[in-house]
């Protein structure tokens, strides 16, 4: 009796279990077939963006809407749309600066909104280039209809020639018009204004530096051993040869000039920087002079006085060769890395400054990326397969020791960035790194050589393609702020829930489940439940966090600064000396041909 | 890689701030949007006209420098901070600058962005009319030194770089060497 009782509960586990498996794979194949409807028409919309973009500049160039028309379905409807005009001038570094507003609530039909572009177009004298990109697709029927953000670019001039560039975003509804099953006709059903600026020239804020006038001759070079083509079979990670291009803007020979170092696959170079009192910048290539020549494989380059002896002395960062310390005697540079215990094989990229025990002498934290000849990374969104970022503690000039162990500071994501500032002002200088693949780390100084991961508690976790990272003060309250950069590739949508539930149902069918259960497990760690924003959060793009003062921080998603592209170097500086840090974000991945950007 | 780009050809961006946390994408009005695979970017002052200028290092191209032009710039004034008990280079080392009511606090580094080292000497922009409060110096030993109003009126002439050395009494700034 107790063991038919035993069996027939057995029995229906199984048959639940049996029942749970079969469904379970039911619904993953539903759910490709519309991962696969959704991608295709997220395709359909990009193509549908990017040819209205290209009507729209035809328009300029015509004087005529007529090539917008088909654009817009001819039930086209919008209440309470209203006029979107630009606001009153005002001035922003040196530049003028329109907010586009709506004015009114009427009703808009195609012709109205046909007319409101003619208005548009008539205020420019010209348009050199229209970018139509999905910022994020809020809902999608295949076949039937969209709801979407849509981000909008246009560079031109103004009637009175002034070049300017308007940065537009629209919520705009498809419908589908295909008469045909399966085939796509988008038109644009109605429209509405999320936001946009127009910023106007106004006069000379940076000149362009016509580098052969300036002595400079560098042209940046990629690593041969990373050379996709000759190497790219032995490669696990072969993009990375397109990462590399450090630079360091130190005053080596503390003339109170800033010179300049390139660190370069083939052939690093410094420049002197001799420019006059007068002005115009002025460069003499020093690097054989300086017992510099052939440093090649270079990804970074950080001078300082390691030794506190008064002159600035040189950490050269590389990625498969051993890394390079420079000491500087006199006029020359000599090379000591083996004996100083800095030659380290390491597959580094970049590397920040500190004195972590506040003992005087400058310690290194080297940003440690995968090796692209070993490994892949991962996880796309979470990969922590990478080489542990190393700490090395300066032994009062004579010698590093990496305590990396001890200090608790290896962190194993793909780092590319580093950076060092005392972010809780006790005194003791914190690290952040910005991982690629990943989140950001944020080692809280214990002050007894070790750190503390703190970046969840912190709120600084910032999952994306991390790329840059810096803290600054840009609230003047005294505390450290922090600005990152990520990968913007304008295909946030891939992003959205239905994709990651598909990346996840394609891990799933994989061994891979197993072999990366541990960075599941630590993204349900560190997400719980929310784990499925990780989809959204990785295509926000930049992010600027304020410090609270209490160890945490606050993003600031609104400030205008995340829409960047593919981020690489940030730096703060107040380059119009009005009081206030602003930020210069570099951008840009891989640029072949022009005009085929994806 | 297929002969075609991967978010190529993208511009980089200047993040003019407006104060209360905005900010507003000025790069290519105000000439300093490289259309280069960007990689290393560099502050510096690098033609000594109280103005920073931008150093970028490009991927397989020719790199770029902006001069900064800009007429309507405000007021500045440089630091130099020379460690005793510190790290030479006074790495970690923060100032803090009272100016017309508001504290700025800067911070000498080395190495951030993205395999990038600015220069090493602090600039502050300080606006117009500028009328100096306060200077704190935080050094990473542990050291402060704090200088009132009436110490900076006497030894600082704005528009130059001014020396502190840890521990040491403000001397007189004096224009940059040569």
């Amino acid at each position: 009796m107790r063991r038919s009782k035993v069996l027939k509960i057995f029995a229906f586990l199984v048959l639940l279990l049996i029942g749970g498996y079969w469904y379970a794979l039911h619904r993953m194949k539903q759910d490709d077939k519309h991962h696969v409807r959704f991608y295709e028409a997220g395709k359909t919309i990009a193509t549908f963006l990017s040819d209205y973009a290209g009507a729209l500049k035809k328009a300029a160039a015509e004087g005529d809407t007529k090539a917008l028309a088909p654009f817009f379905a001819d039930a086209f409807e919008q209440k309470e749309r209203g006029l979107w005009v630009y606001g009153p001038v005002r001035e922003v570094g040196g530049v003028h600066a329109r907010d586009l507003t709506r004015v009114g609530d009427d009703h808009f039909q195609k012709a109205d909104v046909l007319r409101a572009w003619s208005d548009y177009l008539s205020d420019l004298n010209s348009v050199t280039r229209v970018k139509c990109k999905i910022d994020l697709i809020s809902d999608l029927e295949p076949h039937v209809s969209a709801e979407l953000t849509v981000k909008f670019i246009l560079d031109g001039t103004d009637t009175a020639d002034e070049p300017l560039q308007d940065r537009h975003f629209y919520r705009w509804r498809l419908v589908n018009a295909a008469e045909t099953p399966d085939y796509y006709d988008w038109k644009i059903q109605g429209d509405g204004l999320v936001e946009g600026i127009r910023v106007i020239r106004s006069g000379p804020v940076f000149e362009q530096v016509d580098l052969a006038a300036a002595g400079i001759d560098y042209v940046h070079r990629r690593d041969p051993k990373l050379n996709i083509l000759e190497h790219g079979h032995e490669l696990k990670f072969g993009v990375i040869e397109h990462a590399m291009g450090g630079l360091s803007a130190a005053d080596y020979n503390n003339d109170g000039l800033a010179d300049l170092f390139f660190a370069d696959g083939v052939e690093s170079k410094l420049y002197r920087n001799e420019t006059q009192a007068d002005g115009s910048i002025t460069f003499v290539d020093v690097t054989e002079a300086a017992g510099l020549a052939g440093i090649d494989q270079a990804s970074a380059a950080l001078f300082a006085d390691f030794d506190n002896d008064g002159d600035r002395d040189l950490y050269v960062v590389r990625y498969l060769a051993p890394n390079l310390y420079y000491r500087r005697d006199g006029e020359r540079f000599t090379e000591h890395g083996q004996e100083m215990g800095l030659n380290q094989v390491i597959t580094s990229v970049s590397a920040t400054l500190l004195d972590f025990d506040n003992d005087g002498y400058l310690d290194i934290y080297v940003g440690v990326n995968g090796n692209a000849y070993e490994a892949f990374p991962r996880l796309p969104m979470f990969a922590r397969n990478g080489e542990p970022n190393r700490l090395l503690h300066n032994q009062k000039g004579q010698g590093f020791k990496d305590v990396t162990k001890e200090s608790g500071t290896g962190d194993s994501g793909w780092t590319l960035a580093v950076a060092a500032g005392d972010y809780n002002n006790d005194g003791f200088t914190d690290l952040v790194c910005a991982n690629d693949f990943g989140r950001k780390n944020l080692y809280r100084n214990n002050g007894d050589g070790t750190f503390d991961e703190v970046a969840k508690d912190a709120g600084t976790l910032d999952f994306s393609g991390g790329m840059g990272v810096l803290f600054a003060d840009f609230n003047d309250d005294g505390l450290l702020d922090l600005y990152t950069s990520n990968i913007k590739s304008n295909t946030r949508w891939f992003g959205k829930d239905v994709t990651l539930d598909q990346y996840m149902r394609n891990v799933a069918r994989t061994r891979y489940v197993i072999t990366d259960m541990s960075e599941y497990m630590a993204i349900y760690d560190l997400l719980g439940t929310d784990w499925r924003r990780l989809g959204l959060e990785v295509g926000e793009g930049n992010s600027l966090f304020y410090n609270n003062g209490d160890e945490t921080f606050r993003e600031l998603k609104d400030s205008h600064t995340n829409q960047a592209g593919w981020g690489w170097a940030v730096a703060a500086f107040d380059y119009d000396n009005d009081t206030d840090l602003d930020i210069y974000a570099a951008n840009g991945w891989i640029s072949n041909k022009p005009g085929t950007d994806l | 890689m297929a002969d075609n780009s991967w978010n190529g050809y993208e511009y980089n961006c200047l993040f003019a701030s407006e104060g209360d946390g905005q900010y507003a994408d000025v790069a290519r009005p105000a000439g300093a949007d490289c259309i280069r695979d960007s990689r290393g970017v560099a502050i510096a002052d690098f033609d000594r006209d109280g103005r920073l200028d931008i150093a970028i290092n490009n991927n397989n191209a020719e790199p770029f420098i902006y001069r900064n032009a800009y007429e309507g710039a405000g007021e500045w004034l440089g630091f130099r901070l020379i460690g005793k008990k510190s790290n030479r280079d006074a790495i970690g080392a923060s100032v803090t600058l009272t100016v017309n009511g508001k504290a700025m606090t800067r911070f000498v580094e080395a190495g951030s962005g993205y395999a990038s080292q600015g220069q090493t000497t602090i600039h502050m922009g300080l606006g117009v009319d500028a009328q100096l409060e306060r200077l704190e110096v935080r050094w990473p030993s542990g050291q402060h030194d704090t200088f009132e109003k009436a110490v900076l009126d006497r030894e600082i002439r704005l528009g130059s770089l001014v020396t502190l050395v840890e521990g040491e009494p403000l001397s007189d700034s004096s224009p940059r060497p040569e």
